[in-house]
């Protein structure tokens, strides 16, 4: 264990554990990138995100065309110009499927910043205040637990008229319910253990307390809770704009396998590269968070 | 007094294959016991007597795996015997009774079942069974016997649970009990009394009795004879009375002297044991015991020291009783 | 039923009331909130006289304070009126109760085969660790982590209906007239595979997985290592022992992705166009009939809600230390 350096300074104790634990979390983290890279499908989901990361990122660039771009080919099936094949408007599958990347991308990260945020507040508030507040908060967690989310979702977007800002709002006020528990577990047990007390030895306020001991503990099991969520959220939007309620004004790998229902005898290739895409995009961010959850919580391997 | 042999255990190697390496939990390890006589196996956690009680039986949990020696029942060796017929071992002739009966009892099945699954056979009537399950609840002297044996484990006390566990095991009349630290987990008043139970339910049954503890005491109330056990080989090993006047081994010399006697004279001071237990997987050098021993010699560093008999059936592993 | 396990249901739906009734009133906020008149959905762009309307504004309360009409709302739904079509004026409730036959089929025949084998596929692949089984179940999570379901129904509606023409790719029914009921049932379960086998598919890989976990997990207790040490047969100690136990976390798991089986429900009838409760939400979202909409939502979210309870009901019967504490 890194101990303080050596020289004797008449240190403020909780400054000199803050930058400890500093220390301490590089080494955690150094250690679990390690134990990450030796897992060879965590690193495929790595791979498989990066790739979606940079088709959003290099959309306009890769693009042929512009996606909303209505050309004469209607239907045309995988050729050279079109190298994905045309819809029925003929608009290009590829550029779609490129700049899909983006609104599925921001989705499931801004979806899931508001979901975390919230749901750390409520967890912190709830664990380490207990008593009633702890109460009336769970109380309240469980309601947005057990609300069916994409049925709501549904109606809301369908009563307010979609927009992507508002799926993305709509998705994160109602999924931060399983991170707010997550938290409040790791505050209730880690409120009574002995490093708490110790801090509070040293004059730590709560404030200190909180952010400095508790909370990255509790990073472990939020991060891999919320890279969980980026796919659902990816989906969720998916299938909203499935149904035909995603912004018009946006392109969307779901609303492309909305427009293809009609044509999938005539064109299978409007619906098998955006699915694919979604595939992608969720199967590796899923990945990734167990990856995650491997290399921050390793368990006992069974050998032989 | 009959002295035939029952169990015979030679040479056993139990090997832990783990990323940190090959740990040799149990090494070269060798015991008898006779038919009705109970054995002691004293030593601290981690000594592997743990590992050895699930050897004989059977049960190494991965990675763990016996390596050599061999175990025989009545002389047929168990480790050549298919799966088949270790089950009819398990089922007929060898017990076990585990430490913390509150994990080793299936949570959502009821007492009497678990006992009654040991005996049940396709053509026995469920209510001979049951008969039989109530009668071991008796034998074992828990009160309602019919009552209890329909409760479920978390509904019982830790010593009615432990009892539970012993008449699973004595319900088979097996030749030979494994009990494995049975009142460490338990209340010191418990403790006694189920220690007690198992000894008269040996003299009942005439059952031999294997008891792992790493409380000396505990083993000086039921056992005959004892093996000291450390970092999986046996130091010492001999009649417990012996033993306990006379201890040979330096390392029985300090678990003695490390027990509190109440009625030791007072102002005797504490002599805890230094360092620990050694990495099984690279043991050091020679006797095991040698860098926390206070009598080591050169020898001891060199090589390992063999068994040198030191009386009738008082056998000790040390360099210093070299004849 | 013994005493305690009925105390603990009463608790628990004393706990999740407050969810049924937070869904009954969101509706009613949402239903304010939506953007139009509601008179306008009974009336539509008929010509009627301003009378008329302030009448029926009248009889729908909507002159009335807003709590005041939150309590009659909530009346009405206590007493099953969930509203009017907007579209077919008939009852919201009739036509969610004409919708429900084709849903229950769908679902009750996906979930027992997804129960089913995705129990069986995880003990399978826990007892041989890295095996060819446990590699396909792993690959089958895939499938239920990383596909959206409406896109495995459009790959297998492309592949086994359109391409192959083994199955239907459409509807519930063919529309023939000259079928007996024997055949008319054969045709139904014909134009059932497909759909039920996507949602199989899709909620067998959870299950699998879960169960797999679990079995690991329950495997390395030590009243298996007692339950060995009886001399039982490992087929017993497996099913007996550890099954049941590992059993435990896969039925709560299952029943808080109760959820889960609604949006599927939605997705898949609306690929595969089966007229059910699913195929319905998408048709009057179009419609922008919200009455029936919103009625929809409340019986969505009793049925959560009793799905809930249902599960807790059944982990505490499983778990007998729950039952007799």
């Amino acid at each position: 264990m890194r101990d303080a350096p050596i020289k004797e300074r008449r240190e403020d104790p909780i400054a000199r554990r803050r930058r400890g634990r500093i220390v301490r979390s590089l080494d955690h983290l150094t250690e679990a990138w390690r134990r990450y890279c030796r897992n060879a499908l965590a690193v495929v989901g790595l791979g498989c995100v990066i790739l979606c990361i940079a088709m959003a990122l290099f959309a306009p660039y890769l693009a042929p065309f512009s996606p909303f771009a209505l050309g004469s080919q209607r239907l045309a099936p995988p050729q050279a110009s079109h190298l994905l094949g045309t819809d029925h408007l003929g608009r290009d599958i590829l550029s779609g499927v490129l700049f899909g990347a983006r609104t599925s991308l921001e989705v499931g990260l801004f979806s899931v910043l508001i979901s975390v945020v919230i749901g750390i507040l409520i967890g912190t508030l709830s664990g380490y205040y207990g008593g009633w507040v702890d109460d009336l908060l769970m109380r309240t967690t469980e309601v947005f637990q057990v609300v069916p989310r994409f049925f709501l979702a549904l109606i809301i977007v369908a009563i307010f008229g979609p927009s992507l800002w508002g799926i993305i709002f709509v998705i994160g006020i109602l999924s931060w319910a399983e991170i707010a528990r997550l938290v409040r577990a790791e505050f209730l047990v880690l409120k009574a253990r002995s490093f708490v007390t110790a801090a509070r030895a040293y004059g730590a306020g709560n404030a200190f307390i909180i952010f400095w001991e508790i909370l990255p503990n509790a990073m472990a099991t939020v991060v891999v809770a919320a890279s969980l969520q980026i796919a659902t959220s990816i989906l969720l939007e998916a299938s909203l704009s499935f149904l035909g309620l995603g912004d018009p004004e946006t392109f969307s790998w779901g609303k492309m396998l909305f427009s293809s229902q009609q044509f999938l005898r005539e064109a299978w290739w409007t619906a098998t590269f955006p699915g694919l895409a979604i595939c992608l995009a969720t199967l590796g961010v899923t990945l990734i968070a167990d990856g995650l959850n491997d290399a921050l919580n390793p368990r006992l391997k069974e050998t032989g | 007094m009959e002295t035939e042999q029952l169990l015979a255990v030679q040479n056993l190697s139990t090997h832990f294959f783990t990323d940190r390496g090959e740990i040799r939990a149990v090494d070269r390890l060798s015991l008898q016991v006779s038919v009705g006589e109970a054995v002691g196996l004293v030593g601290e956690s981690g000594s592997g007597k743990s590992v050895m009680a699930l050897s004989i039986m059977g049960l190494v949990p991965m990675p763990g795996r016996i390596v050599d020696g061999r175990i025989l029942l009545r002389g047929k060796n168990l480790l050549e015997l298919p799966e088949r017929e270790i089950r009819q071992v398990r089922r007929h002739e060898i017990a076990m009774v585990f430490q913390d009966p509150s994990n080793y009892l299936n949570p959502i099945l009821s007492v009497g079942e678990q006992i009654a699954e040991g005996i049940a056979e396709a053509k026995s009537s469920r209510k001979d069974v049951w008969d039989r399950v109530v009668a071991a609840l008796e034998a074992v002297h828990i009160p309602e016997a019919g009552r209890v044996a329909h409760s479920y484990p978390h509904q019982l006390s830790g010593g009615m649970q432990q009892r539970v566990v012993i008449a699973a095991a004595l319900i088979r009349h097996p030749s030979l009990v494994i009990a494995d630290e049975p009142s460490t987990a338990l209340d010191a008043t418990v403790q006694y009394q189920i220690l007690k139970l198992l000894d008269e339910l040996r003299r009942t049954f005439n059952t031999a009795m294997i008891l792992i503890s790493h409380d000396l005491a505990v083993i000086a109330t039921v056992c005959s004879s004892l093996h000291v056990m450390y970092a999986g080989q046996v130091f010492e090993s001999g009649p417990t009375e012996r033993i306990y006047r006379t201890p040979a081994h330096p390392y029985t010399k300090a678990l003695l002297a490390a027990i509190l006697d109440p009625w030791e004279k007072r102002g005797k001071a504490l002599t805890p044991m230094g360092g620990a237990m050694p990495d099984l997987a690279m043991p050091p050098p020679g006797c095991r015991f040698h860098p926390r021993c206070p009598r080591a010699m050169e020898e001891c560093s060199a090589a390992e020291p063999p068994e040198f008999s030191i009386a009738e059936g008082h056998t000790v592993k040390c360099w210093r009783y070299r004849p | 039923m013994s005493n305690s396990l009925l105390a603990y249901m009463i608790k628990r739906m004393t706990q999740l009331l407050p969810v049924l009734l937070v869904i009954i009133v969101l509706n009613f906020v949402l239903i304010r909130m939506a953007p139009g008149d509601p008179t306008y959905y009974l009336i539509g762009d008929a010509d009627v006289s301003d009378e008329y309307v302030a009448n029926l504004r009248a009889q729908m309360g909507l002159d009335k304070p807003v709590s005041l009409q939150l309590l009659i709302y909530l009346g009405k739904v206590a007493c099953g009126d969930l509203g009017y079509s907007y579209i077919s004026r008939a009852p919201v409730t009739s036509i969610i109760f004409a919708r429900l036959p084709p849903t229950l089929l769908l679902m009750i025949s996906q979930m027992i085969l997804a129960v089913i084998v995705g129990i069986l596929l995880g003990v399978i692949s826990a007892i041989r660790p890295r095996g060819a089984l446990d590699m396909g179940v792993t690959l089958l999570s895939v499938v239920g982590y990383g596909m959206p379901v409406f896109w495995l129904g459009q790959m297998m509606i492309l592949v086994l209906a359109l391409k192959l023409g083994i199955f239907p790719a459409q509807g519930m029914l063919s529309l023939r007239y000259d079928l007996g009921p024997v055949d008319q049932a054969l045709d139904l379960l014909h134009h059932l595979v497909l759909p039920a086998a996507t949602l199989t598919l899709f909620n067998m890989a959870l299950i699998a997985r879960i169960t797999r976990s679990s079995m690991l997990q329950t495997m390395r207790l030590e009243f298996i290592t007692f339950a060995r040490s009886k001399g039982l047969t490992e087929r017993l100690v497996i099913f007996r022992h550890a099954l049941k136990n590992a059993i435990l976390p896969v039925v709560t798991i299952v029943g808080l992705n109760m959820r889960q089986l609604i949006a599927g429900a939605v997705l898949t009838e609306t690929v595969f166009g089966w007229p059910g409760l699913g195929r319905l939400t998408y048709d009057v979202i179009f419609a922008r009939d919200y009455p029936v909409l919103m009625g929809m939502f409340i019986f969505v979210g009793i049925t959560v809600v009793m799905a809930n309870l249902l599960t807790d009901l059944l982990y505490a019967y499983l778990d007998p230390r729950i039952r007799y504490q």
